[in-house]
């Protein structure tokens, strides 16, 4: 064989096919010929081999596969406006020191469903809005466990529970301070309203009555402020 | 990455149309249960939504994204099983206080990663042919069972003929894109 083998004869060497089932003398010839042309040191159709042997591998090899199509537009729904990502400059997870004595601790949010898993402290009832706030996403440290359940009059009522362990952050234990958590909702002017309660000791805090709108939680605790990413109720 | 961190329009629909397969293969290779896969999969787009401003080298996301993918997925792992029996105590996942179950949920294992970041790279080879060759590819490769070549021929509208030396230009095609995109042979 003189001149290259074609890429059909190639491919079929390097069995791209059950080319016995449909041509049992070609299953015989074509390896033969291919190594005797490979026999020659012919570099060019060696390599051409190896590659195709390394093409068909993957396109035998595990493939991937896509979520339901509602899933993406699902989860489209809820990625965050650019004002959000314009408004924390504080990365998540990331401590900065606040006139030197809060530190700023920035929740993103990483679960939001409407019904499912009871939630540390929290029984729901359906339907509600279940939502996780982690101060790095699918690691431990500071997390804020929300549920959105509606209210009357096309309000809300909102509990929560931060858990979050603060003296082995970073070796100091922070002063206590106030331990409270602070809601801005929606106002009747252009700025938003603030509201707030105390925090259980076990971390936990509940509004009621919210209207629908854009809010947002920050909660005080253990010298920190915790700030949450804004959240669209309604 | 950028139209996405600076929500142009259309980015993030972007995104999804390229690692969407790549997330969710993630996540059942973790084997999370059925019913928390929808919730893995939304919290590891939420993660990546959150966290790309910090992902420094861009050329990596496909790793990158397979890393958060399967954080999230071994998340949802560790919450279903603290769900059956004990209550969930979201601070101790990861810090050694885990039920046990799942070893690490730091880093995917390297077998894993590289087969879904070869799967990734396969995708993006195959988007790249023109649309015959991939119909014709999927009928041979990827459909289960696999067509014969009468079926082929009648589904493609070509002789019978055509088929092999369609198929040998197709999968050249395929061949040179690897080399081009450096595919370890």
């Amino acid at each position: 064989m003189k001149s290259h083998p074609d890429d059909e004869i190639l491919l079929a060497y390097c069995g791209v096919d059950r080319l016995a089932d449909r041509d049992p003398a070609a299953a015989t010839a074509i390896p033969l010929a291919v190594e005797e042309h490979l026999a020659t040191g012919c570099a060019r159709c060696r390599l051409r081999i190896q590659e195709f042997e390394m093409v068909l591998r993957k396109l035998r090899g595990p493939r991937l596969t896509g979520p339901p199509p509602p899933w993406i537009a699902a989860t489209l729904a809820k990625i965050p406006p650019a004002e959000t990502a314009a408004r924390d400059t504080v990365a998540p997870g990331l401590l900065r020191r606040i006139g030197g004595a809060i530190e700023e601790i920035r929740l993103a949010l990483t679960l939001d469903r409407r019904t499912g898993m009871a939630i540390a402290g929290i029984r729901g009832s359906a339907p509600a809005r279940q939502l996780l706030f982690e101060s790095q996403p699918g690691r431990a440290g500071a997390s804020l466990h929300l549920l959105v359940e509606p209210a009357p009059k096309s309000r809300f009522g909102l509990r929560g529970q931060l858990i979050a362990r603060f003296a082995a952050d970073d070796g100091t234990r922070k002063p206590d301070g106030p331990r409270r958590a602070i809601l801005e909702v929606p106002g009747p002017g252009p700025s938003p309203e603030e509201r707030s309660c105390r925090l259980s000791p076990g971390g936990e805090f509940r509004f009621r009555a919210i209207p629908r709108g854009r809010v947002r939680i920050r909660i005080e605790s253990g010298g920190r402020l915790f700030l949450a990413d804004p959240l669209d109720l309604g | 990455v950028q139209r996405c961190i600076d929500r142009s329009a259309g980015a993030w629909e972007e995104l999804l149309r390229r690692y969407a397969e790549l997330i969710y293969s993630t996540i059942i290779r973790v084997e999370v249960p059925p019913d928390d896969r929808e919730d893995a999969f939304q919290s590891t787009v939420l993660a990546i939504c959150s966290s790309l401003e910090r992902l420094r080298h861009r050329e990596s996301i496909v790793s990158w994204i397979v890393g958060i993918a399967y954080r999230q997925a071994v998340l949802r792992i560790r919450a279903r099983i603290k769900e059956r029996g004990v209550p969930m105590l979201p601070e101790s996942i990861g810090d050694g206080g885990s039920p046990g179950e799942l070893p690490d949920d730091s880093e995917p294992p390297d077998a894993l990663r590289l087969q879904l970041e070869e799967s990734q790279q396969l995708k993006e080879a195959l988007e790249r042919l023109p649309e015959r060759c991939r119909r014709l590819i999927r009928l041979l490769f990827f459909e289960e069972p696999t067509p014969d070549y009468v079926e082929i021929a009648r589904r493609e509208a070509i002789p019978i003929g055509s088929i092999g030396p369609t198929r040998a230009r197709c999968i050249d095609r395929l061949r040179r894109i690897a080399v081009d995109q450096g595919w370890d042979v």
